[in-house]
């Protein structure tokens, strides 16, 4: 699947939308539980569900608990997965939704910095570095 | 041989550039993060200390070394920051010897404007002033260096820049000189203008074509000049009309006195017709005239009164100062710890309101002895209204200046003030009523 980039429509959707529920509504998601949405992204991206919990650097047990549903990640959580498994915006953004969090909001300063870092691919140490350099809290 | 070019700096340069632009068409193009707010008012803005993010998380927090400035911040209609957006077209072209601050960035967003300014350190002339160590000499020097700024507003920029606020508390004595800040109110002269909007300045320093009854000039300036020179002289707050011999009363030599009376005439046409006039005059008077000499009244009755009311002055304004620090570092505080502080004052005060209650209507031995009337007044008093006059003033109110009715309208020193006056009125009315309820037993 063709990476999607946050072209200027996609950010001025973003931006437009009185709540980020119309723009997702918008677009007519299914509902799907974060274990089941995460399971079916590791197949399509062929990853290995030990290798995403180390590169998101999550507790094994913890994480092998998110992928089947036992626990519920808090949103940073859910965002290491993300970039672990080089989610795209509209990818991650689901999987928040999934997780009954709030999905990533650009006029919130701290998720433009991690939209515009998963945007550009970078690493989950990229964008803790660019968060703290901005003077924003972490994701870990 | 070529060598490869290192383009891994380049590559994160250019994303952190990236970056930032992708925050301001988000809307975000805060590069400074706030260490106090001055002053916060959804009217006409607010003023913040801040430093530049990367400089404070570099040091993991406030540091006394990092260099700090003033941010301003205007709603998009105000016009408060255009005189700002002036002076620093003027800096960049090195149209100002430094009496200053070196603006740093002015912005323009949809909703807000605001302005960046190097934060100059120093007392401000009120404080200079009061310190009392300011020999007549000194004096006129500062004078003459604070005319110098004014005049590079009024000569240097074309149209001059109408400060429209100068005051003691408005010019800051660093170590590179007298430094003029705050021109909110500031204006461009425009010929032909009959009246400028609509903001006053400070009562006193404020011209009274500054009040609408016509366009304020630089002129308007050289009023303020005046009042600013009889502070400088006197210690003394100046009285709203100028004459000689109120000068003279206060201590102000007969050529100085004429000199603060025409710059400060009613009438614009009858002033200095520019600050270089003013310097002119103050520069030519005799060196005797500096010297600090005592009013008509003095060594007389009123002598020792009036080294009192200096040293009142003097003290109040330590006061002030001292006081200002002091709420400069309880705005420090984190907001959580303020709000546990607010949980804990309201506990304690209903703590009192139960325990009076109690002590209204099951009175110990002595209680029960005292009239019905005295113990409700005497409790709901002293157990009720004095804690929460404390508990008023105590209260962590950042955040509530603005939801709160009872605190919208009024800042800490009005509420301090008003809650120490309710219990001194409280305790005045008891020992009162005692007086009356006691005798009876």
């Amino acid at each position: 699947m063709e990476r999607e980039r946050l072209t200027e429509e996609l950010l001025h959707e973003l931006l437009d939308a009185p709540t980020v529920d119309s723009f997702l509504g918008s677009h007519e998601l299914p509902d799907i539980s974060l274990s089941d949405y995460l399971q079916q992204l590791l197949e399509e991206k062929h990853l290995e569900r030990v290798r995403v919990v180390r590169m998101a650097d999550l507790n094994e047990t913890f994480g092998y608990q998110i992928f089947t549903g036992q626990r519920h990640p808090s949103r940073n959580k859910v965002l290491q997965i993300a970039f672990a498994m080089a989610l795209s915006v509209r990818e991650t953004n689901r999987a928040l939704t999934a997780a009954g969090v709030a999905r990533l909001d650009p006029k919130c300063r701290r998720d433009a910095i991690i939209l515009f870092c998963i945007d550009r691919a970078r690493s989950l140490q990229k964008v803790n570095e660019e968060l703290y350099r901005l003077g924003e809290d972490t994701i870990c | 041989m070529m060598c490869p070019m290192d383009t891994t700096g380049d590559i994160e340069s250019n994303f952190d550039s990236e970056l930032d632009c992708f925050l301001r068409a988000c809307g975000h193009d805060d590069r400074w993060r706030v260490i106090e707010v001055l002053k916060d008012d959804d009217a006409t803005g607010s003023t913040e200390v801040v430093v530049p993010v990367g400089a404070s998380a570099a040091h993991g927090g406030f540091n006394s070394a990092v260099p700090r400035y003033v941010r301003k911040v205007y709603p998009v209609q105000s016009d408060g920051a255009d005189v700002y957006e002036v002076l620093q077209r003027a800096q960049q072209v090195g149209l100002f010897s430094g009496h200053v601050p070196k603006i740093v960035e002015c912005l323009r967003g949809p909703e807000r404007r605001s302005v960046v300014m190097e934060y100059v350190e120093g007392p401000t002339l009120s404080e200079y002033i009061s310190s009392g160590n300011v020999s007549p000499a000194a004096v006129k020097y500062l004078f003459l260096q604070i005319c110098m700024a004014v005049r590079e507003l009024h000569e240097c920029i074309n149209p001059p820049v109408i400060h429209r606020d100068l005051k003691p508390s408005n010019i800051i004595i660093s170590p590179s000189g007298p430094q003029l800040i705050d021109f909110g109110i500031a204006r461009l002269w425009h010929e032909g203008a009959e009246c400028d909007t609509t903001h006053f300045g400070t009562r006193r320093y404020a011209p009274p074509e500054q009040f609408g009854f016509g366009q304020t000039s630089v002129r308007s300036d050289i009023y303020a000049l005046g009042k600013v020179l009889f502070f400088c002289l006197t210690g003394r707050q100046p009285p709203n009309a100028m004459d000689v011999s109120s000068c003279e009363e206060a201590g102000v030599a007969h050529s100085i006195a004429r000199v603060i009376c025409k710059a400060c005439a009613f009438d614009p046409r009858e002033r200095y017709a520019s600050v270089r006039e003013l310097s002119s005059a103050v520069s030519s008077l005799p060196q005797q005239a500096w010297m600090k000499r005592p009013g008509p009244n003095s060594g007389g009755l009123l002598a020792p009164f009036d080294s009192m009311v200096n040293q009142a002055q003097g003290a109040l304004s330590n006061a002030r100062g001292v006081a200002g620090s002091f709420l400069r570092l309880l705005r420090r505080i984190p907001r959580w710890a303020g709000v546990i502080w607010n949980l804990l004052l309201l506990c304690e005060l209903a703590l009192c309101v139960m325990g009076s209650q109690f002590a209204i209507f099951y009175p110990n031995a002595f209680d029960s002895a005292l009239p019905f009337w005295f113990r409700v007044m005497e409790y709901d008093l002293l157990t009720v209204v004095v804690p929460a006059a404390l508990v008023s003033i105590l209260l962590d109110k950042r955040g509530m200046w603005k939801r709160v009715p009872v605190f919208r309208n009024c800042g800490q020193l009005q509420v301090c003030l008003v809650g120490t006056g309710v219990i001194v009125m409280c305790f005045t009315v008891t020992v009162c009523a005692s007086l009356i309820a006691l005798p009876k037993l």
